[in-house]
């Protein structure tokens, strides 16, 4: 049976606590929702974290959902070659 | 004291290996940093980098000092006192040129080109810095890269990575404190070759900024990176007779001997003037210099030139000219500032005329200023191309030969040459510490590196409108009876330019009849086609003959063309017809010029006696090359007439075939100009009306040819029809006719004739292959056509239905004017046309009419249109989509949308 999404806000001012809190709660072959829509911008130890949050998401077969993320941090996510290793949902484009 | 130091790091790509797992590993951290650095400074705004910049370059000056002290003690080169004020120029100078730079998100805007640039940073950087300049070109790097939003990883010459890590960390942790992302900056510790080498290629390296030697940077362009690579020079310098002698010696002395002559813009040659010679060794001994005599000389250059490789030795690098002279025992003064050694010219035999970066300078005594510039060119190609060059002189013309003659990116006037190559101290050169040495030193560029070479600078492009005209001649006189205001233009001497059958007609005696009696009137005969170049220049002969200064072209298009053709010759006798008839794309934008100059002025009148080619309104000329067989088409709106006059009695005898050929030539100058590439809703206008004009009264004026009214506005439409194609062009139904016309002698308006229905379904289909026109919005030709279907109450519901009407009512009026309807019915066989057919394809694509088609015509395309013109098709084989909804003689002209 597949587990239900988990949706976790993530918080600018504790950015990088909160995808790696994220990545604890992954369970094995479930999806958890991390919603960005408070972030407007990460520092390299925040996408230091979410480099981190990939692969265990990848250990885990986990599926990972970014919502709220916008065009700027998706670019940096881009250059370092995360954005394919994510699910992104977005509402309405953010820019 | 000079010791043997080692050999500076030959940084060439062929003595690399790879570094152990363990060093890769170190470096792949360095990278990794940079890179998620880089990625995270994408979000930086300009207010955020400035924030930053402001606070490194206050804690680059307040370590100014302390750097400079590191650096001459870890390498051993240079002056402490002037590397602090290299370091001060490298944080304050370059602060001042780049604080008020935009280089985040819009950067510049161009209203006038529609052009805005946007910056995009490059990411992560590799930077190789030199030992002569290490703390200083560090900072300049690190305050670079920051204010472009870069991550650099500094790989420091071996001899000077101690002094380089310490600037990179007083860099790095200002910028962190003030907001810059973490790993922005790193420094390779205990660089090695194979270091630099493993980075230049690594696939995260977007861009390789390589100062110094040629190894570095050939190292660099060898990676098949991106690279910024400046490297070596050697300076000539022309001291001229003129200069300011005083000033010239300071500054030579100031910019050699600064640093103890590391930095690598700094003079190496002086070519002095004879008649200045003397006075200028005296004054710079005067200032500190040891000038050496001939043996002296002989003695430093094989102490601090090795004479295996030609090249500097090391160890005098930097190093103090009175240390040197000790060295290799010289007797010299204890304060002695530099050491000047007198030399017969450039190359292997004359060591010291290369690039010695220590206060070792040559002087060469010039016969002449010739002497002199050949000896700085010398000098520029032994080693110094693209990099810099000095003159001291006060002669404009001088200065201007020697920029001419001399291959460098900086050429540094009445300047110390190294300070002023720096920029942004004695002149306006954007302050850098690395020097672009062009394609000539190996470079990509010749600029002084600066911001800008860190960006990728982004132009969004915007559409453009571009200016669009519409011209005719000045005044235009038109219905019956027009002539009579021929009397309103003075002439002392008139030629009447027309063919013998107009002669004969009477038309001539009804234009002398309007000119004052004062008038000396010439009537010049020609032939009644289009006409010859020998035709044209012997009417010039004529103009010349009776000092002319009026002409009056009375007759068709022939006439009217060979008297544009005489006007422009006559006034402008360079003018050469078959150059100024060259091919061209774009009127506004065509190579060949038409003259501009003229040494007689006289007014063209043109009087059409045809009601077809509008020639009296337009900007072309046809001309027949017989001995080429060939017509070629001159363009220019110099051509167009000064007075046109449309007065339809000089086409009340028009033969009816006539009536119908000239008649249909302008329907289709009407029809092409609406939907040309070129049109405007000026040129729209005058189409439409012409159209409706011609529509109606046509098929009129060919029946009853007595009526006076359908002749007049039949002449009328024409004309109108002209000056909308004059403006618009016409398009691919007059390339097809002017090739069909061409090879087998059929009447223009006749050839146009053949093609005109299957041209409008071309146009109104969806074009295979799309005109690239700035002036074109959309695809507009089917909308055209259903307007033009509109205006003459032709009905149809969809523009596609439209076009097909259009079609049928241009074929009921080629029936009605009894003009053949396809080229077999002219007599030629189908074994003639195939034949042909190879050549007709090639002439038609070769006619500039087709290129302000809206369709961009394929040959294959062509081929079709030429072969279903041959099978050609009637009313009845076409079928009749649908009856107009009203009949056209109704249309009310006024009414008309």
């Amino acid at each position: 049976m597949k587990a239900a999404t988990e949706t976790v806000s993530i918080d600018e001012r504790r950015l990088e606590e909160g995808v790696r809190e994220a990545g604890l709660r992954l369970i094995r072959g479930g999806e958890i929702l991390l919603d960005f829509s408070c972030v407007r911008r990460m520092g390299p130890r925040g996408l230091r974290e979410m480099e981190t949050l990939a692969e265990l998401a990848q250990e885990k077969a986990c599926r990972i959902v970014l919502r709220g993320v916008n065009i700027d941090l998706y670019k940096a996510l881009k250059l370092l070659d995360l954005t394919r290793r994510f699910s992104f949902r977005n509402e309405e484009p953010v820019l | 004291m000079i010791s043997e130091a080692p050999k500076p790091s030959d940084l060439g790509p062929h003595g690399a290996t790879s570094p152990s797992a363990e060093r890769i590993a170190y470096l792949e951290g360095l990278v990794g940093q940079a890179k998620v650095a880089a990625a995270a400074f994408t979000q930086f705004t300009q207010e955020d980098v400035d924030r930053i910049i402001k606070p490194m370059v206050l804690a680059g000056i307040e370590q100014a000092q302390y750097l400079a002290r590191l650096a001459v003690e870890e390498t051993r080169v240079g002056v402490m006192e002037d590397k602090v004020i290299k370091n001060m120029v490298a944080c304050e100078f370059v602060y001042n040129y780049i604080k008020d730079k935009r280089t985040v998100g819009v950067i510049r805007d161009i209203p006038e080109q529609n052009l805005t640039e946007l910056a995009e940073p490059i990411g992560v950087l590799i930077s190789l810095t030199p030992i002569t300049n290490p703390t200083s070109t560090v900072l300049f790097k690190c305050i670079v890269a920051i204010k472009t939003r870069n991550a650099v990883i500094f790989s420091p010459h071996q001899r000077a990575w101690r002094c380089c890590a310490e600037a990179v960390r007083i860099m790095y942790e200002t910028a962190l404190k003030h907001g810059a992302p973490e790993g922005v900056f790193a420094c390779i510790e205990s660089p090695t070759f194979d270091d630099s080498n493993y980075l230049m290629h690594h696939r995260d390296i977007g861009l390789i900024d390589a100062t110094g030697g040629p190894g570095v940077v050939k190292a660099a362009y060898s990676s098949g990176k991106p690279a910024l690579g400046v490297g070596a020079g050697n300076t000539p310098v022309y001291l001229e007779k003129t200069a300011d002698l005083d000033t010239a010696i300071v500054d030579i002395i100031l910019s050699k001997t600064f640093d103890n002559g590391t930095i690598c813009a700094s003079e190496q040659t002086v070519a002095v003037d004879h008649e200045i010679y003397h006075a200028a060794l005296e004054k710079f001994s005067d200032m500190g210099a040891h000038i050496c005599n001939e043996a002296e000389a002989a003695l430093l250059a094989s102490t601090v030139i090795d004479p295996q490789t030609g090249c500097m030795r090391p160890m005098a690098v930097g190093q103090k000219a009175v240390d040197i002279a000790n060295f290799i025992g010289l007797p010299v003064k204890p304060d002695t500032k530099l050491l000047i050694a007198p030399i017969q010219g450039v190359g292997p035999n004359h060591p010291l005329s290369v690039e010695k970066l220590f206060p070792v300078l040559a002087v060469y005594r010039a016969k002449s200023t010739a002497d002199a510039l050949q000896l700085c060119v010398e000098v520029n190609h032994a080693g110094g191309l693209g990099h810099t060059a000095v003159i001291f002189s006060r002669n404009e013309a001088i200065i201007q030969r020697f920029s001419e003659v001399i291959n460098t990116g900086r050429i540094i006037v009445n300047t110390p040459g190294a300070i002023g190559a720096l920029g942004a101290v004695y002149n306006d050169l954007v302050p850098t510490f690395s020097f672009g040495c062009g394609t000539a030193g190996g470079n990509s560029t010749t600029d002084n590196v600066n911001i800008y070479h860190y960006l990728n600078i982004k132009r969004v492009a915007r559409r453009k409108q571009n200016h669009m005209w519409f011209r005719v001649p000045n005044q235009i006189y038109f219905n019956r009876n027009a002539v009579e205001n021929l009397s309103k233009f003075p002439s002392r001497s008139t030629v009447i330019v027309t063919n013998a059958a107009l002669q004969r007609l009477g038309n001539v005696e009804v234009v002398r009849r309007e000119l004052a009696e004062a008038t000396h009137i010439h009537v010049a005969l020609i032939p009644d086609f289009e006409p010859e170049l020998s035709a044209v220049l012997q009417g010039v002969e004529t103009l010349k003959e009776h000092q002319a200064d009026q002409i009056i072209a009375l007759g068709g298009g022939s006439v009217i063309d060979a008297a544009k053709l005489m006007k422009l010759v006559y006034e402008s006798p360079d003018a050469d017809l078959e150059y100024l008839a060259s091919p061209f794309l774009d009127l506004r934008k065509r190579v060949v010029e038409f003259p501009t100059e003229k040494i007689r002025h006289v007014r063209l009148i043109a009087i059409p006696t045809t009601s077809g080619t509008g020639s009296e309104v337009t900007p072309f000329a046809v001309l027949t090359d017989k001995s080429k067989k060939r017509k070629v088409s001159l363009a220019d709106y110099s051509l167009t007439p000064d007075v046109a006059i449309v007065d339809a009695q000089f086409v009340m005898s028009m033969p009816k075939n006539l009536t119908a050929d000239t008649g249909v030539d302008a329907l289709t100058h009407a029809l092409e100009a609406a939907v040309s590439s070129y049109s405007s809703p000026y040129t729209d206008s005058c189409a439409y009306e012409a159209l409706l004009l011609a529509f109606k009264y046509l098929p009129i004026a060919y029946e009853h040819p007595d009526d006076e009214e359908a002749r007049c506005m039949v002449h009328n439409a024409a004309c109108i029809a002209a000056m909308a194609f004059a403006n618009a062009s016409v398009g691919v139904n007059h390339a097809l006719a002017h090739a069909l016309g061409a090879v087998f002698g059929i009447a223009h308006g006749r050839a146009n004739a053949l093609f005109l229905p299957y041209v409008i379904a071309f146009n109104a289909a969806v074009p295979a292959k799309l005109m690239p026109s700035p002036y074109m919005q959309g695809y507009p030709a089917p909308a055209k056509y259903a307007r033009i279907a509109d205006l003459l109450g032709l009905g149809g519901a969809t523009e596609e239905e439209k076009a097909e009407r259009l079609i049928w009512q241009v074929e009921e009026l080629l029936e009605r004017l009894e003009l053949p309807r396809s080229i077999a019915a002219l007599g030629v066989s189908r074994e003639e046309f195939e034949r042909a057919l190879p050549g007709l394809v090639q002439a038609a694509f070769d006619d500039p009419s087709w290129r302000s088609n809206p369709r961009l015509p394929l040959m294959t395309e062509v081929t079709d249109l030429f072969r279903k013109a041959y099978q050609g098709r009637s009313i009845s084989d076409a079928g009749r989509i649908a009856e107009p909804e009203c009949d056209l003689n109704e249309v009310a002209y006024e009414g008309s949308d």
